[in-house]
């Protein structure tokens, strides 16, 4: 718990002064409130505070955390895998409206050089 | 009918090259499935390449031998090049959103370079719709495809040149694709979309043979 506040107090230190005040309340504030915060976060702000933890941990908690990290890379995949059925059902679906189109634009062309009185020239 | 089968093989063609991209293929250890879309985009950039470089032939045949053929040939493999250009500029930033955050990076050479060519191929076109003389059409259009073609070397080899900040450098070539599936993927699909090129070229070359004959017919 003593580490968790030196980690804490350090954070504080090195981040800028409206992320420490938003960090602060994100740390102390309930858990509803949190989870609310949490989505409202931008890129960079994540990136900030990811950045500071990191920087705050040794070598052994840095690799812990990429235990995580590869859970929630995995999990993102899998569900990214499972939605990729519907990109090859549409990617499907594109590619039958071409060769369609090419199919029956050729056949238009045979159609009309056959009827043509100029397909004999 | 022998279109017809070349048609059906292109589709089951494509439907076993979706098959392997999005299901066979492992996903990226960076990037995700995001990364996915490299077996689209590259060969897609490639078939535009080749659409180019024969147009650039048709061109020169035609500046040579003065074949209205040889002009139509280059007509159409510049049309469907600047189609499939114009696909690599839509799955490119499609890729690029969530790897780089943006849809597009204008201090990229690579991105610029193409760019360029793209417009530039947009231009010989309304460059053609703005000439009703056939045989300046035909001539002009000529010298500008085979101008034009300089560029694809300098699109291409634009990563090695400037060492580009955010486009992903020569993977294929220098053997960043470790794993076979992605290889052979990747090569399937360089091989399917020369294929998916000719199926569009072949109605188009047909068109502009009719209206040959229909234009020597009228004379």
């Amino acid at each position: 718990m003593r580490r968790f506040w030196l980690v804490f107090v350090f954070l504080l230190t090195t981040l800028v002064a409206s992320e420490k005040e938003i960090l602060t309340e994100f740390l102390e504030t309930d858990t509803e409130r949190a989870r609310e915060m949490l989505r409202q976060f931008s890129d960079k702000e994540l990136l900030d505070y990811y950045n500071q933890y990191l920087e705050a941990k040794n070598l052994k908690e840095r690799r812990y955390l990429w235990l995580i990290e590869e859970y929630y890379h995995r999990q993102a995949d899998r569900t990214a895998q499972e939605r990729l059925i519907y990109l090859f059902l549409a990617l499907l679906l594109l590619f039958t409206f071409i060769a369609l189109y090419s199919v029956l634009s050729y056949r238009r062309i045979v159609r009309i050089t056959k009827d043509d009185d100029f397909g004999a020239v | 009918m022998g279109y017809y089968v070349y048609v059906g093989l292109v589709f089951f063609g494509f439907v076993l090259l979706a098959f392997l991209t999005l299901f066979f293929v492992p996903s990226d250890a960076m990037q995700g499935v995001v990364q996915r879309i490299f077996y689209y985009h590259v060969p897609t950039a490639w078939v535009s390449f080749t659409a180019f470089i024969l147009g650039g032939w048709y061109s020169f045949r035609y500046l040579r031998y003065g074949q209205a053929e040889d002009d139509g040939r280059a007509e159409n493999f510049i049309l469907l090049g600047w189609l499939f250009t114009t696909g690599v500029l839509i799955t490119g930033p499609l890729w690029a959103k969530p790897i780089w955050g943006d849809f597009w990076n204008w201090s990229d050479e690579r991105l610029i370079t193409f760019f360029v060519m793209w417009l530039s191929y947009g231009a010989y076109f309304l460059f053609r719709l703005s000439l009703d003389d056939l045989d300046k059409k035909a001539k002009y259009g000529a010298v500008l495809a085979l101008l034009f073609l300089l560029n694809i070397p300098l699109v291409y080899f634009s990563i090695i040149l400037w060492e580009t900040p955010s486009h992903p450098g020569p993977v294929v070539m220098r053997g960043g694709l470790r794993d076979w599936r992605m290889t052979w993927t990747f090569w399937y699909a360089v091989l399917w979309f020369h294929l998916f090129l000719f199926m569009l070229y072949i109605p188009a070359a047909k068109w502009q043979k009719l209206k040959l004959v229909r234009g020597k017919s009228r004379q």
